[in-house]
């Protein structure tokens, strides 16, 4: 008797951080009985074959002792993840009539099984419900709490083991409760530093990279961390874009679902694949998680000076392109830039009370690090300096209400601005561009030629005045820049150098 | 004392943690002058130990009295600017140079000579082929080139060590007729100079600081014993008078480029800038405590932002290393 039985499930695999359609074909045969995958399987899938024997034998169904060929289709790409055990199992259980394909036929399926059957749920389920919803089918997953996007259409149906589709008993995803936006502290508890928290409303009004410098203790790593709780709530693409990113990687989406920012801090021993991404599979790195957030680099004298280099083109381009040999991966990676020093490797360099231990060519060398490549990228920069005792115990008079408030004007005002224009936003401006948004009169003009003159400023350091003013304007709501906005600007601006003798 | 071999010296270099200088070698004309000898300046030989061969890389004819300007190698914008403005001023009326050629206060100088067209003669810790420091190649070919001169009382190859800087500074303070100390902290190697030029019995001239400031310590603490006070143009003139000579110079105009803006009219007295000459703040005290124009009381952080960014400008105040601002006197 030839029998040829077949079933088609659909799947899909990660690739960087958005997932691929895949189709798993199962055909059982006559045959030699046997078990084989093919089309470009990692080890994971490989190992997939004990796994899907074993659990559909422990579910009380029947391994057809024949020759059984799974084909993960298309060929050409490379599939990787454990997601693909439960499709296979459903394939084969369907092919060998089984079960009824019915309760996966308009679906997407994605789940590991453990030996016993049940349904483990995967890495990266966000970025599997986004690609059903891209390709309009309902996602089947394994029963967790899957948190789930306001605006989705496609159903989620979970199941907790494989006999759950015979009976048909699916169950729906467990939405984790919102714990709304908290968590980072407030801006009330740094004491004193008016000027720095006032540099950070600016800088998350703008989206301005930030550099911080000052002596140990001054209050910067405070200053950074309270960042998220004065930046506008992520909005609906943007939680989309953060959230997957999140789930392929594996961290807690919670906060991003419930509209708060990134704020990710990699330890400055953080390698470049760590930060930029990579490994096998391709893993996203810590630009990636930042992506609409914050990218705090702590001692960014300390990265090493290759990490940095290495991490400047993505950072300019707000993506990251892996390149391998089977291609390239894209992941998005654009973040508000903010990074915090010493002004020398002990410290106190230019401190009055305690003295600095370096020599001056340490100091020198320290500080040509600190700009480094990622310079292109900061427009304000500013000095963090120890709070005075009164200023610690009496706590800060700007909290992050307050801040936010003048960040969401300053971004509402820039946004009718730009509405009320025709021409598209592009991401970068040029000087012209500039000019025309900042619309400042011909007194104001000038008085800026003057203090571009006096302080030598490059062209680049014209624009970065300019895009903060305009920033400063927004918050201010004010249509023209004025006298005001640009010295203020001036006064935040970025140095040469950053102090210290030369 | 006995000198070590340049063997000897290069093992405690590297045993001290030093890096030997192995960038290029100076360009110039190459002398030696013994003690005694035609070219050997008069006023090293009546100090203590005078060296016995100087290694001169330039002008041997340049080693010449004049005025030693040094400070702090750490040095705060103050100190710099006041290394610069006294030493162009010097220079301007043709009085040789003189300091160590380190970092700070002395590079200032050496540059301020060179930018006013003077000659400049920088005394090295260790031979003349062991520049240090290696970063100021160029400013030491610089002066070669415009007529100064890099001299040593070490062999061309001795590599600096802490003592031979120590021993320098004699050098420098008896080959000059005065040494004017810019800056100086407690304790600092400057002061050692001004021990050498006292026991020498050439004048100490001292900028002084605030009291408040730990970087000018020193200056005052030597003011307090004896030195003479350098507190602007004129006193400078006067002693630049007393001790070189030349006439004083009626028509000199305190307005030309390298004035003191201390003394310069500040278009609009509002009292900012006074504060700030007063103590220098960082801007979050500015903002607090800094006085404001009772007009502009309502848009007090707006006017403060303009007036700082104008100040600043006009080149009234500068940003310290430590983000305070303060008078700049460039």
């Amino acid at each position: 008797m030839a029998s040829f039985k077949q079933c088609a499930v659909r799947s899909a695999t990660i690739i960087g951080v958005r997932a691929e359609p895949v189709r798993v074909e199962v055909v059982v045969s006559n045959g030699m009985p046997g078990f084989s995958i093919v089309g470009m399987p990692d080890a994971a899938i490989q190992e997939a074959r004990e796994r899907v024997r074993a659990a559909i034998r422990a579910c009380g169904f029947r391994m057809p002792p024949e020759k059984i060929v799974v084909n993960l289709a298309p060929g050409s790409l490379k599939k990787t993840g454990s997601g693909f055990d439960l499709p296979m199992a459903l394939g084969i259980l369907a092919a060998t009539g089984q079960i009824s394909p019915a309760s996966f036929q308009n679906a997407l399926v994605v789940g590991e099984l453990s030996l016993e059957g049940s349904i483990k749920p995967v890495q990266g389920i966000l970025a599997y419900l986004m690609c059903a919803e891209r390709s309009g089918f309902d996602l089947v997953c394994a029963s967790s709490s899957v948190p789930l996007f306001p605006s989705v259409s496609s159903q989620i149906r979970t199941a907790r083991t494989l006999s759950s589709f015979v009976k048909g008993t699916f169950g729906k995803p467990v939405v984790p409760a919102a714990d709304g936006v908290q968590g980072a502290g407030d801006y009330g508890d740094v004491g004193g530093h008016p000027t720095a928290k006032r540099a950070m409303q600016i800088a998350a009004a703008g989206n301005h990279g930030v550099l911080m410098m000052g002596p140990p203790g001054s209050g910067k790593t405070m200053l950074a961390a309270r960042l998220p709780s004065i930046l506008p709530p992520l909005s609906e693409r943007e939680r989309i874009e953060a959230a997957q990113i999140h789930s392929v990687a594996g961290e807690d989406v919670s906060s991003i679902l419930a509209g708060r920012r990134p704020f990710r801090a990699p330890h400055h021993s953080a390698s470049m694949a760590g930060l930029a991404g990579g490994g096998t599979p391709i893993h996203p790195g810590e630009l990636s998680l930042a992506h609409n957030g914050v990218l705090f680099l702590d001692e960014i004298a300390e990265f090493g000076p290759g990490v940095l280099q290495a991490i400047r083109k993505p950072v300019e381009e707000g993506c990251i392109a892996i390149t391998r040999v089977e291609g390239n991966v894209v992941m998005p990676s654009r973040f508000m830039l903010v990074a915090a020093s010493n002004p020398c490797p002990c410290g106190y360099c230019g401190d009055d009370k305690v003295s600095c231990s370096c020599s001056p060519t340490q100091v020198h060398a320290y500080q040509n690090r600190i700009g480094g490549p990622l310079i292109d990228r900061i427009d304000i920069c500013i000095d963090v300096w120890r709070s005075d005792f009164q200023d610690v115990v009496e706590g800060g008079a700007m909290d992050s209400a307050a801040l936010r408030s003048g960040v969401m004007a300053g971004r509402s005002f820039a946004f009718e601005r730009w509405s009320r224009a025709d021409t598209e936003r592009p991401d970068t401006l040029s000087v012209k561009a500039l000019m025309v948004e900042c619309d400042m009169d011909s007194g104001t003009r000038t008085y800026l030629q003057g203090m571009a003159e006096a302080y030598v400023l490059s062209g680049r350091g014209i624009m970065r005045t300019l895009a903060v003013a305009r920033t400063i304007a927004d918050i201010d709501q004010a249509a023209r820049v004025g006298r005001a906005h640009v010295a203020e600007a001036l006064n935040l601006r970025v140095r040469g150098r950053a102090g210290g003798p030369s | 004392m006995i000198e070590p071999s340049v063997a000897q010296a290069r093992k405690q270099q590297s045993s001290q943690g030093f890096k030997a200088y192995t960038g290029s070698k100076l360009k110039g004309k190459r002398s030696i002058v013994a003690f005694g000898a035609q070219g050997y300046p008069e006023a090293l030989m009546r100090i203590p130990h005078p060296p016995e061969k100087l290694y001169a890389i330039g002008d041997a004819g340049a080693l010449v009295e004049g005025l030693a300007v040094i400070g702090a190698r750490r040095a705060t914008p103050y100190g710099r600017a006041c290394a610069a403005h006294f030493a162009s001023m010097a220079a301007e009326r043709g009085i040789p140079i003189i300091s160590g050629g380190a970092y700070g206060c002395d590079s200032e100088a050496h540059r301020a000579a060179l930018k006013a067209g003077g000659t400049t003669v920088v005394f090295l810790g260790g031979g003349c082929d062991q520049l240090y420091p290696a970063k100021h190649f160029g400013l030491f070919q610089e002066i070669v080139d415009a007529g100064g001169v890099v001299v040593s009382e070490r062999t061309w190859d001795f590599p600096p060590l802490p003592y031979t800087f120590r021993a320098r500074n004699r050098l420098i303070a008896g080959l000059a007729r005065a040494t004017l100390i810019v800056e100086a902290g407690l304790p600092s190697g400057t002061f050692s100079t001004a021990d050498e030029a006292l026991s020498a019995n050439k004048d100490v001239l001292v900028v002084p600081g605030a009291i408040t400031s730990k970087t000018s310590a020193g200056s005052n603490r030597l003011l307090y014993q004896g030195a003479t006070p350098i507190v602007d143009d004129e006193t400078f003139q006067d002693v630049m008078c007393g001790l070189f000579g030349f006439l004083h110079q009626e028509s000199y105009d305190a307005s030309s480029n390298g004035a003191l803006h201390l003394q310069e009219k500040d278009s609009a007295d509002d009292g900012l800038l006074e504060a700030l000459r007063a103590e220098p703040m960082r801007m979050d005290r500015i903002m607090r405590e800094a006085p404001c124009p009772s007009g502009w009381q309502s848009q007090r952080e707006s006017w403060l932002q303009m007036r700082m960014a104008e100040l600043e400008r006009d080149g009234l105040i500068a940003r310290y290393p430590d983000g305070r601002y303060g008078p700049n006197v460039l």
